[in-house]
């Protein structure tokens, strides 16, 4: 059986059951209403070029309905303007663009049942042409105009969109866009290399895609993603291919049931791959809306819990400095010891909140020109007293060499080295810290050694792991909760740079190293 | 003549801590909870700084930011924002809005805060 008697029945179907498919999900809506006059303009379209052909032994008939083939796109191309209007925003026009609308719509009606419209008809070769009147010409006038204003119409609304909304006109505008790029193939450029066999089925092909993608984006109210679509349209397209090859067969019945078998065969194993790729994209969806939920509730707990602990360091603080009179030196120091406490949770939850960032991809990363030599003095001095009061010295040597100031998020270079400054002086109980600045080719190196318990190559090669501390931490100090390091590394490696440890041995100290990047 | 602080903070127990500080430091502080009171006060006192925190009852830190940008008769005063709500939207928001530093309260003692204020009023 020819394809070209095969097919448009099988895309005229498949038109109705969409159009039909939309407007029982919800007749009430205007927007789904809308698409079941686009879906039966479209089939009416089809339907009149499949009479023609059927009927090219009788050329009255066959010029009748070849008047009749501009009916569907002069219906068409004013319901696709009324559709753009409504989908997904809402906007109105006025009542005498309406009156001209119906207007034009009806002058083109009645124009398309004279010799303007189709000036006659003949058959060659069993094939039906036919040659156009004037009227014909003003009908490409009329139904790009209307196709750049809904065209025009859905990119505005497109702007003005966020979220799912978007994301419908996105899958309409791919649509379109796919129905044209398809339709252009077919129609123009395959043409042009003298290819006419696909003339019949390209506009049949693009209008399928169109409406499919439209549908989807009505009836979706939440839209998995084009993935999904891609592979659905893929099953269809292969599947009509499979029906129509399997058709062709007939009336060799023994050929079509096979070629039949093995339509149904590939329907099924589609179906399942639509289910899979269904499945898994939920799935995901489901860990996004997780990890989402997750973020929002450690930033507002971390918030929550950051409220007490900011009045306890203030206050702690302010009795400390003296502002409500002297305070009895017994007091001083379980009041020292509560501010130390304290600032341990405060640390605690910043660094949950930096995790979190971290793992959800929303830290901020704001590189600004600073000087190492100032960050890290800075540091020196914010430390100095740690060290002295367990009689370590905390030295800061800067090589001759002047380094030029370097890009970085100032704030997280400066958390880095405090965190691992601090740690030296926490884990050093003889010596001290020696913190080394110099430049080595393009790179800025900042050495921190002590001469602490130093470390094993198995603890050196988890301490930058989350939720890790050397064994020499866990027996000297319980407070860290092995985050400071990890988010030392992430941090660095926020600026291309590297860090590492390295130590000779128990007993023999650690020296870490930070490696980041000059750019001028 | 001491100079004029305007504090815009909901929480009683941490806006009690820092009008107390400031005032010990010699500041006049002007104290408000929300974020519509704050401007009515900025208008009629013309503070020298702001100190502003972002959540807050009805309107929020960042609408506050936004009006104040728009007048201009407010829109060169000094707006330090400091809050425990640390989210680098909301941070962005109020750079871009004006705010002149965005600090995170339990990072900072009230004797801190007081040294970045001053330092702004030189």
């Amino acid at each position: 059986m020819p394809i070209s008697i095969i097919f448009p029945p099988i895309i005229s179907l498949l038109i109705l059951i969409l159009g039909f498919f939309v407007f029982f999900s919800n007749p009430k809506i205007i927007v789904n209403r809308l698409f079941l006059f686009l879906s039966l303009c479209g089939f009416l379209w089809h339907l009149t070029n499949f009479l023609v052909d059927l009927f090219g032994n009788n050329l009255k008939l066959a010029l009748l309905f070849s008047r009749l083939t501009v009916l569907g796109p002069i219906l068409l191309a004013p319901t696709m303007f009324l559709f753009s209007l409504n989908f997904p925003l809402k906007e109105t026009i006025s009542f005498s663009k309406k009156f001209l609308m119906l207007f034009f719509s009806l002058v083109f009606f009645f124009f398309s049942f004279t010799k303007w419209n189709v000036e006659k008809v003949w058959v060659e070769e069993g094939k039906v042409y036919f040659r156009p009147g004037i009227f014909y010409y003003f009908l490409f006038f009329y139904l790009g105009i209307y196709f750049s204003l809904a065209f025009y119409n859905f990119l505005k609304s497109w702007r003005k969109l966020t979220g799912n909304e978007k994301l419908q006109v996105e899958y309409l505008l791919f649509g379109f866009l796919f129905a044209t790029i398809s339709g252009l193939t077919t129609n123009l450029i395959l043409p042009l290399f003298g290819y006419n066999q696909l003339l019949n089925i390209g506009p049949s092909v693009s209008l399928i895609i169109f409406l499919g993608f439209t549908a989807f984006a009505i009836v979706k109210k939440q839209l998995f993603g084009i993935r999904i679509v891609l592979t659905s349209l893929l099953v269809v397209l292969i599947s009509i291919f499979l029906l129509v090859y399997s058709l062709m067969a007939l009336p060799n019945w023994k050929e079509f049931a096979r070629q039949f078998t093995f339509f149904l065969i590939f329907v099924y194993l589609g179906y399942l791959l639509i289910k899979s790729v269904v499945m898994e994209i939920k799935r995901r969806e489901e860990l996004e809306r997780i990890d989402r939920v997750k973020s929002e509730f450690i930033s507002i707990v971390s918030h929550q819990l950051r409220t007490p602990l900011t009045a306890i360091k203030g206050y702690i603080s302010m009795i400390l400095e003296g502002t409500y009179g002297n305070i009895p030196e017994k007091m001083e120091k379980p009041l020292v010891h509560v501010y130390k406490s304290n600032e341990r949770l405060i640390k605690l939850v910043n660094d949950i909140l930096n995790l979190s960032k971290l793992e959800t991809g929303k830290i901020e990363f704001e590189p600004k020109p600073t000087s190492l030599k100032e960050l890290i003095t800075e540091v020196v001095e914010e430390l100095r007293i740690n060290a002295e009061k367990k009689g370590l010295f905390l030295k800061f040597e800067q090589s001759e060499e002047q380094l030029p100031e370097l890009i970085v998020d100032r704030e997280k270079l400066r958390q880095v080295i405090l965190n691992v400054v601090d740690n030296a002086i926490k884990y050093t109980q003889r010596g001290g810290v020696t913190i080394k600045l110099k430049r080595i080719n393009d790179r800025a190196k900042i050495e921190i050694s002590d001469t602490g318990e130093g470390m094993t190559k198995e603890e050196i090669d988890n301490l930058f792991q989350m939720f890790s501390r050397g064994s020499i931490g866990t027996q000297l100090h319980t407070e860290g909760a092995g985050l400071g390091l990890y988010i030392a590394k992430r941090f660095v490696e926020m600026h291309q740079g590297k860090i590492w440890a390295e130590s000779p041995g128990k007993g023999k100290g650690t020296t870490f190293v930070i490696h980041l990047p000059i750019k001028s | 003549m001491p100079k004029k602080i305007l504090l815009i903070e909901d929480e009683g127990l941490l806006s009690e801590m820092y009008e107390e500080k400031l005032k010990e430091e010699g500041f006049e502080v002007i104290s408000v909870t929300e974020a519509r009171d704050g401007l009515r006060l900025a208008k009629k006192e013309k503070p020298d700084l702001i100190l502003l925190d972002i959540l807050l009852p009805r309107e929020n830190g960042i609408e506050f930011l936004m009006w104040l940008k728009e007048d201009p008769e407010l829109s060169f005063i000094p707006v330090l924002v400091f809050s425990n709500f640390d989210d680098p939207e909301t941070k962005k928001k109020a750079f871009h809005f004006g705010a002149k530093e965005y600090l995170i309260k339990t990072n900072y003692t009230p004797k801190e805060v007081v040294e970045k204020i001053k330092n702004y009023l030189k």
